[in-house]
């Protein structure tokens, strides 16, 4: 055998017992949670024998606590470059088998290697997160590590996608590079994500609480927003990934998105019969959205966390568009708190990556309330108009129904500088709804009418007849047209095409200071 | 704080316009247990989980506050 060919015996023995992480046992025992090692994941989520792994053979150089001589295959990370659907991507995995994941400081400079890999050549990063947390053993090395990522995950935010995989545990600090990051993805009884765990709770304040309900992935989903997608099962979740990643452009250049071939749109529901005439019965505006998307597609995002707030990506005329709508089947389709956060950072990623925004509006106004009050419904409502008015991508609105008040002006009024505007024929644009404000501008008439009832139902309904529609605000041009329902996606491409090269000019700042 | 999908609680104040089940009916997750008047809006309350009713402490045209407890599953 010549030289070379021993040399890479030798090399293919070294990389087998890397790829075989923590052992045959730590793998059993992964698998009995129902989950796939580190480098089945991302063979997994990866076009066929595109990935190509770097750093397999990484050291740690802890020396305390028996850390010296013990070995850590990969250092418990796997890190590389693949494919999806054809584009580049970067991707690192944790691998729970070894060390149980934790972040040592080497294991922390394999993913800092890559973040810088994705940042330099301006492809998404998709890190999978699998940790128990910080290797203890290695102290502060460890801290610095998560400092490093984090740092990493600030500067590329805006310039590539960055998409967080949780996949096991992830707490401690190790839950704030997700949070950093554009999209989380969890996995039902698989993911588990907290700061403080239940144990510390419990010493702390003496309550129970099981992972599962305090950070598991419908908490996630549903109750905190942390999370951006849920799925059943690894598999699911990775078909998320593609999906995802084909509707949104890989970096922040305008050149970067690749339009899909034009589906026509599905003409099974008629859109003039989604939305009922009388504005108190709720309808679901998913399927407003539906009827004007190319093949009828809408990728939802966050769908289970303020669900009385509709976001997503859907395409028109090949191109992805970020929808944002009212919700009326929900809470009646109210601004609160969580609906504001979920749209405001929607709307900037959206902004960041050139995606146009179409919004559908159909909305009572805020919500009222002591514990929405003291939640600060004033900061977290703000966010909205400020990320409205700071985009400069195309920006469209229809209004179906309801546009009242301070939510009209959110919802990507004129006002804020959107594009274009259009209203339906039911719409009703007032400052408040007409039985409100006829006991406002009326009281003393009511007061002083013989049949009070009477008078007051009378007052309603000539407000009703004055302010309940589209036309006072289009005689202000405040309202660019009033159309048919069926005329909406025709008035979308024509809208979108108009202002596709919008060059809006802003005054000097290092940045604005949008109420966090 | 996790919600109690067994506890259809109201979200605001408001009257009630029609009650669309009764004690001892099986629902599905997804069915309309209420219709709620509430923020300009007839809101369609729905079973967030299967079960069976165990009670119905509200009827039509009921005022009711926030937080009221209008259906209970077993």
């Amino acid at each position: 055998m010549s030289i070379l060919k021993q040399k890479i015996e030798e090399l293919k023995n070294l990389k087998a017992e890397v790829i075989l992480g923590g052992g045959e046992k730590a793998i059993a025992k992964q698998k009995d949670m129902g989950k796939k090692t580190a480098r089945e994941r991302i063979d997994a989520l990866l076009d066929k024998d595109s990935f190509l792994e770097y750093d397999m053979f990484i050291q740690h150089e802890a020396r305390e606590f028996g850390m010296l001589g013990k070995k850590l295959p990969a250092d418990g990370v796997v890190i590389g470059t693949g494919k999806i659907n054809g584009r580049n991507v970067a991707v690192f995995a944790q691998d729970f088998t070894v060390a149980g994941g934790s972040l040592g400081f080497m294991h922390a400079k394999k993913i800092t290697k890559i973040m810088d890999v994705a940042l330099n050549s301006r492809i998404p990063l998709i890190g999978i997160n699998d940790s128990g947390g910080a290797r203890i053993q290695e102290g502060v090395g460890a801290l610095a590590g998560y400092g490093e990522i984090f740092y990493r995950n600030t500067i590329s935010s805006g310039v590539i996608p960055q998409l967080s995989v949780i996949l096991g545990p992830c707490a401690g600090g190790a839950v704030y590079s997700p949070a950093l990051t554009d999209f989380v993805f969890v996995v039902e009884g698989i993911s588990k994500m907290f700061i403080t765990g239940p144990d510390v709770i419990k010493t702390v304040l003496g309550e129970e609480i099981s992972q599962e309900d305090l950070g598991g992935a419908r908490v996630h989903a549903e109750i905190t927003g942390n999370a951006h997608f849920c799925a059943a099962n690894e598999d699911d979740c990775f078909e998320q990934i593609r999906t995802l990643l084909d509707y949104i452009p890989h970096n922040n250049d305008k050149q970067s998105q690749c339009p899909a071939p034009v589906k026509t749109p599905l003409n099974k529901v008629k859109i003039e019969t989604i939305v009922p005439d009388n504005p108190k019965i709720p309808y679901d505006v998913r399927d407003v959205i539906k009827a004007v998307t190319d093949g009828g597609d809408f990728f939802e995002v966050q769908a289970l966390f303020a669900q009385n707030a509709v976001i997503g990506y859907g395409r028109i005329n090949g191109e992805t568009v970020g929808f944002i709508a009212n919700q009326p089947d929900a809470l009646a389709g109210v601004l609160d708190c969580d609906s504001a956060d979920k749209v405001a950072r929607f709307i900037r990623f959206c902004d960041s990556f050139n995606i146009p925004l179409v919004t559908f509006e159909d909305l009572p106004g805020y919500l009222p309330g002591v514990d929405q009050e003291h939640m600060g419904v004033i900061r977290h409502g703000a966010k909205i108009l400020y990320a409205y008015s700071e985009a400069t991508v195309p920006r469209v609105t229809i209004i179906l129904r309801k546009a009242y008040g301070g939510g009209y002006i959110a919802m990507n009024s004129r006002h804020l500088q959107a594009d274009f505007v259009f209203a339906w024929p039911l719409a009703e644009i007032a400052v408040m709804g007409a039985e409100g404000a006829a006991n406002v501008i009326f009281r003393k008439d009511i007061a002083d009418a013989e049949d009070p009832v009477d008078a007051r139902n009378k007052k309603i309904e000539e407000y009703k007849d004055k302010f309940a529609n589209p036309y006072v605000a289009a005689g202000k041009g405040f309202i660019d047209a009033v159309i048919e329902p069926c005329e909406t996606r025709k008035y979308l491409i024509h809208a979108l095409n108009i202002c596709k090269n919008k060059q809006v000019e802003r005054p000097y700042r290092k940045h604005g200071n949008p109420p966090f | 704080m996790i919600k109690n999908p067994k506890h259809i609680k109201s979200f605001l104040p408001g009257i009630i316009v029609d009650v669309k089940t009764a004690a001892g009916n099986v629902v599905k997750k997804g069915d309309v247990l209420i219709i709620f008047d509430a923020m300009k809006m007839h809101n369609r309350i729905i079973a967030t989980t299967d079960g069976k009713v165990k009670s119905v402490n509200v009827k039509q045209n009921d005022t009711v506050p926030k937080d009221f407890l209008m259906v209970e599953l077993e």
